[in-house]
């Protein structure tokens, strides 16, 4: 049971930390043109390496979370897939207004 | 639009929906005091490999297509925050959904009986399932607005030459010299240096 726990302790960490980074790198390529268009040349359009960058940093964050998950731990599951949802509607509430600003009243 | 690019937009609306469905289905399944781990597994693996094709299929279609022939139509139309709001928005949320639905299918798949012994653990996967299947719901809703956005009117005048034809999709004869069709018939015919 300990290996399981650490598995979902260990991508649901991960997920929180990929989302806080999509919502990072959204706002911030629209903020800083340089970023956008070096993920552009990148990756052949901004979208795709924004999703190969958060494929990335949440393999590499899930493998690392694994070595320190608290073990056999069914509560810290559920107090970290709880601040999945809170990152979640936070990040999605987040992008939809930075939008709004951008199209109604960036100037 | 292109038959391979048609096939993505309808890939990617079918599996979105039937990653919701399959999702619903895990969230109803979780809902009850008598669960079954077999159907959680099965549904939540559902919901992931159909979001995963949406993804993918979606991706493909918005990275070749969309900004190409789609999002001038709208930029230039009556309703321009469609794009600038709602398909911004979208697109950089769903990159969410993916990440969302492994750690659900993950959960299910290794939680089993826990999810009978920890009430903490259900409330909390049901939660995160709601919040999936909002941004899931939101995105199909998204695309329907951005869909009604596109004013036919405007499909024209974008098309005015043989290489912007072709950036859009729309099928190319093989014939010498070579020419693009647009929907209502009219040819471009490559230009012969």
């Amino acid at each position: 049971m300990e290996h399981q726990t650490s598995v979902m302790q260990s991508v649901a960490a991960s997920a929180t930390v990929t989302i806080i980074f999509i919502v990072a790198i959204t706002i911030a390529a629209e903020l800083v043109p340089p970023l956008k268009d070096w993920l552009k040349a990148t990756f052949t359009h901004h979208w795709i390496g924004k999703g190969v960058l958060a494929v990335g940093l949440f393999t590499s964050i899930a493998v690392l979370k694994l070595f320190y998950a608290k073990k056999d731990d069914w509560d810290q599951v559920a107090k970290l897939l709880n601040w999945l949802t809170v990152t979640t509607i936070l990040g999605a509430g987040a992008i939809l207004l930075f939008f709004i600003w951008e199209a109604f009243w960036r100037k | 639009m292109s038959q391979a690019f048609l096939i993505a937009l309808i890939a990617h609306m079918l599996f979105g929906l039937a990653g919701i469905v399959a999702f619903t289905s895990f969230l109803l399944l979780l809902s009850r005091q008598e669960w079954n781990d077999d159907r959680l597994r099965r549904y939540a693996g559902i919901g992931f490999v159909a979001l995963i094709v949406a993804w993918v299929s979606g991706g493909y279609y918005y990275t070749t297509y969309y900004g190409k022939s789609v999002k001038p139509i709208i930029i230039e139309g009556t309703y321009p925050w469609a794009h600038q709001v709602i398909m911004e928005a979208k697109e950089h949320a769903f990159l969410f959904l993916p990440f969302l639905a492994l750690v659900l299918w993950i959960v299910a798949w290794q939680a089993g009986k826990a999810f009978e012994e920890n009430e903490k653990l259900r409330k909390a996967v049901i939660l995160l399932t709601v919040v999936t299947m909002i941004i899931g719901s939101a995105m199909a809703l998204g695309g329907l607005v951005i869909s009604g956005s596109v004013e036919k009117r405007s499909l024209q005048p974008t098309v005015r030459s043989y290489g912007e034809c072709v950036n859009a999709g729309y099928p190319v004869m093989l014939s010498y010299p070579s020419a693009c069709r647009i929907p209502d018939g009219k040819i471009f015919i490559q230009p012969v240096q």
